[in-house]
Formats: C-alpha cells, sequence, structure tokens
C-alpha cells in the first residue's frame, strides 16, 4: 500500500506523509510510519526532502483564477437568506477567500478542534476581510465563509451593542429557534448562504460560529441574563470562532 | 420573512494580497508537487507546473473535496501535466534523462519493457499507459498502488502492463503490434 517493489515508501507516500491531514487515512499513515521507524533509507529521504524546504508561493494568475472561482461560487447559490427585523434588508454574494484573520481568544487549540470563520464585508464600494476590532459602518453587507476541521453541527450568529442575538446561518426569523446544521469537516473554505446587511446601533458588532459534536439551537448558547452582559454558553466540546467589529453610525 | 434581493458583488482584485487560504494550500502540497515536477521538467517548467496544478484544483475543487487524499490528487495531476508537456515539446530524449538526479531507491530501466518505455515509448502512448508507465517504471509502484492512486482496478493496472510489454515488444521489433 505505501511500498514500491523494492520494498521502500514511494514518493507518493511521502508526499502523503507530507501534506495530507492524518486523520484523512488513518491507516496509511499508521502503516508508513511503521515502515519509517525501520527503514533507514527511507527515513533519509524524509530528512532530504525537510532539508530541501521547497517554498513557491501562488502565481498572480492562479490568485485571479481563485477570486473569480470563489465569486462566480456564490453567484450560484440557490438563494439568500436575511437576518430578521430590522437587519433582514438586503443580503448580497460575496466571496473573497482568504483564511480568519484573527482567531476567538477562547477558541479550543487541540487537535482537530478547530473552526475557522471568515467575514467579509462590502462597503457599497470594495470588498474587504475583516478581523477583530475593525470598523464597519451601518448598512455595510457582510458575508461568511467557514471552514470546520471535524464533522459537526454549525451555528453561524451574532449580536450587537444591545445584545440582540440574530442567526446568520442557517437563517431563523425567531434567533432562539435555529438550529446548527450538520456540516462536514472541510479542506477549504465553505461560502455559506446567508449575508447581513448592518443596522444603525452603533458599538461592538459580534460574530460567531459554534461547531458542536451534537445537534443544538441558538437558544442553548444564549445565557440567561442576556448576550450583552454574558458571554455565549458554549459547550467545551464545541468549538468556536468570534470576530468582533466596532460599527459606527 | 422577506427574502432579500441579490445584489451580487465583484470579487475584490488586485488588492495584490493572497488569500490566506489558497497560501495554506501552497504551503502544504506546492512542495510535492514542485518535487514531482523537477523530477522530468527543468526548475522553471516545474514552477510552471505548480501554478498549473493549483489552477485546475482552483477550477474543479470539488475534485479535491471527493478524494481521500489530496496528497494524491496532486501527484496524479502533477503527473499528467509533466507527462503532457513533455509530449507537446514532442521531445523524444530519454524519460530517464531528467529524472536520474531523482529517482526511486530502485534502479528503473532494467527490463527491457522498461528501457523501451523511459528512452521513446512513453511519449507515444495514450495517455492512461505513459501515466501507468511512470508509475510502474519511474517511481516503482506496486500494481495495487497504482490502481488506487488512478481510481482503477489492479486487474486493469496488469492488462495495461502487459499491453505495455507487448507494446515495448513491438516497439523493439520483437513483434507486430502496437499499444492497442
Amino acid at each position: 500500500m505505501t511500498l514500491d517493489r523494492q520494498g521502500h515508501l514511494t514518493e507518493l507516500a511521502l508526499d502523503r506523509l507530507e501534506a495530507d491531514p492524518p486523520a484523512s487515512d488513518p491507516s496509511f499513515f499508521e502503516a508508513a510510519r511503521a515502515h519509517l521507524a525501520g527503514c533507514e533509507p527511507c527515513r533519509a529521504r524524509v530528512d532530504l526532502r525537510r532539508r530541501d524546504a521547497l517554498t513557491i508561493a501562488p502565481s498572480a494568475r492562479v490568485v485571479a483564477a481563485w477570486r473569480s472561482r470563489h465569486a462566480a461560487r456564490r453567484g450560484h447559490l440557490p438563494k439568500l437568506v436575511g437576518v430578521g427585523g430590522a437587519l433582514a434588508v438586503a443580503a448580497l454574494v460575496l466571496i473573497v477567500a482568504r483564511a480568519p484573520p484573527a482567531g476567538d481568544d477562547d477558541a479550543p487549540r487541540k487537535k482537530g478542534a478547530s473552526l475557522h470563520l471568515e467575514v467579509h464585508v462590502h462597503d457599497g464600494a470594495r470588498a474587504r476581510l475583516v478581523g477583530d476590532g475593525d470598523r464597519i459602518r451601518a448598512g455595510d453587507r457582510a458575508a461568511f465563509g467557514v471552514r470546520p476541521e471535524r464533522d459537526g453541527h454549525l451555528l453561524v450568529f451574532g449580536w450587537d451593542a444591545t445584545g440582540a442575538p440574530y442567526a446568520i446561518w442557517p437563517m431563523a426569523t425567531d434567533p432562539r429557534a435555529a438550529v446548527a446544521q450538520p456540516i462536514a469537516r472541510m479542506e477549504a473554505t465553505l461560502p455559506l448562504p446567508a449575508a447581513i446587511r448592518f443596522d444603525g446601533t452603533p458599538g461592538a458588532e459580534h460574530l460567531m460560529a459554534v461547531l458542536c459534536p451534537e445537534p443544538f439551537s441558538l437558544a442553548d448558547l444564549l445565557p440567561p441574563d442576556g448576550l450583552g452582559a454574558s458571554e455565549p454558553r458554549v459547550p467545551a466540546a464545541c468549538a468556536r470562532r468570534r470576530v468582533v467589529l466596532h460599527k459606527t453610525p | 420573512m422577506p427574502i432579500p434581493k441579490r445584489t451580487p458583488i465583484a470579487p475584490e482584485d488586485g488588492d495584490g494580497l493572497v488569500p490566506d487560504e489558497l497560501a495554506e494550500l501552497y504551503r502544504r502540497h506546492a512542495p510535492a508537487v514542485l518535487r514531482r515536477g523537477r523530477r522530468f521538467l527543468p526548475p522553471d517548467e516545474a514552477e510552471e507546473l505548480v501554478h498549473e496544478v493549483f489552477l485546475k484544483l482552483v477550477e474543479e475543487p470539488r475534485r479535491l473535496r471527493g478524494e481521500a487524499s489530496p496528497a494524491t490528487w496532486m501527484y496524479r495531476v502533477a503527473t499528467h501535466l509533466c507527462i503532457d508537456r513533455l509530449r507537446k515539446r514532442a521531445r523524444q530524449a530519454r524519460l530517464t534523462a531528467d529524472f536520474a538526479a531523482t529517482r526511486a531507491p530502485h534502479d528503473p530501466g532494467q527490463t527491457p519493457e522498461a528501457r523501451a518505455f523511459l528512452d521513446a515509448l512513453w511519449s507515444t502512448l495514450d495517455d492512461e499507459l505513459a501515466m501507468i508507465g511512470v508509475l510502474y517504471h519511474l517511481d516503482g509502484m506496486t500494481t495495487a498502488d497504482i490502481g488506487r492512486t488512478l481510481g482503477v482496478s489492479d486487474r486493469t493496472v496488469a492488462n495495461r502492463l502487459a499491453r505495455l510489454a507487448s507494446a515495448a515488444r513491438a516497439a523493439a521489433g520483437d513483434e507486430p503490434g502496437g499499444q492497442r
């Protein structure tokens, strides 16, 4: 499975050891590592690769194609959903795939528990990826991308400076009724078919993605005294990512 | 609840920034693709090959998502593109010429079939046979591994290798016939 006809790890096997996620094929990794432990020539090849330290940056053409492709993917989403009440003014389609600019400080760090959240804001003139502390204005629109690194149930929601929660994905008119949706581990960022337009409430705008092994609803996360006073009650087994923006009228 | 009217937004272009996710994919997989390219192509072309592979990934992301092993997808696509590039140049050089520095731990090309393939036959075979020949004679893979890599059965690989051997013998003038 991992060995060539001479009994050594194939180049492909070494590539897989180097680049594939171990969880993608545990039996392969187990067999390949067991072989490595007892094969000096193969270990030497691995060492040679490490010393090589090849790096290459994406070309401008690939970057342009990447962005174009992601924009096109968004353009084919079947339906957009908005956020209820005053926030459900409009939605947009936007995808500029980038990794998260800033992690949630309280995001679980254990391997396999990570969840990545991207927030892209369009101010009417241009789109940008935003991170903690970035400023937004009332009327700006936002779209979202997630990359769960494990299977689970995902819910994305937000709350403004008054503590009023709203569901972003999946959409629910009554945010408390929003139920996390099953989602599989992703190798690439998944643009969510959801977007919001920020209302005029000034102050901190919290956007949070939560990934749990078990089904849950937004109501399960809401603290009794409200989000303005307390943090969401995210179970320890869940991964979460948050971006906090500062909104001005 | 009203469903808002769709308002597409043009992607942000030309800001000189590389999406982090793309950068991460490059960090993880580009070294292996570059290494693969260098086994067949000059360094500058090997770099072009890396970008070509990633363009395919961008154009067909679902293919990669369906792969249990992204590295296998990269390896397969890179190998195919290497063969394609060499053929487009109508290059008749021995396939081993660019390969010698980083060949597999065993020494390929010891059998008459392997020598015929490595010398010239690879450039005239159909895509599938050329790919199988590279994986077998250059990479030293087993038929089972080739089958897994290409998504075909062991038996199919064995049949193709038999056809390859027949083509090699024909090329050497031992018997009539070709690749089919």
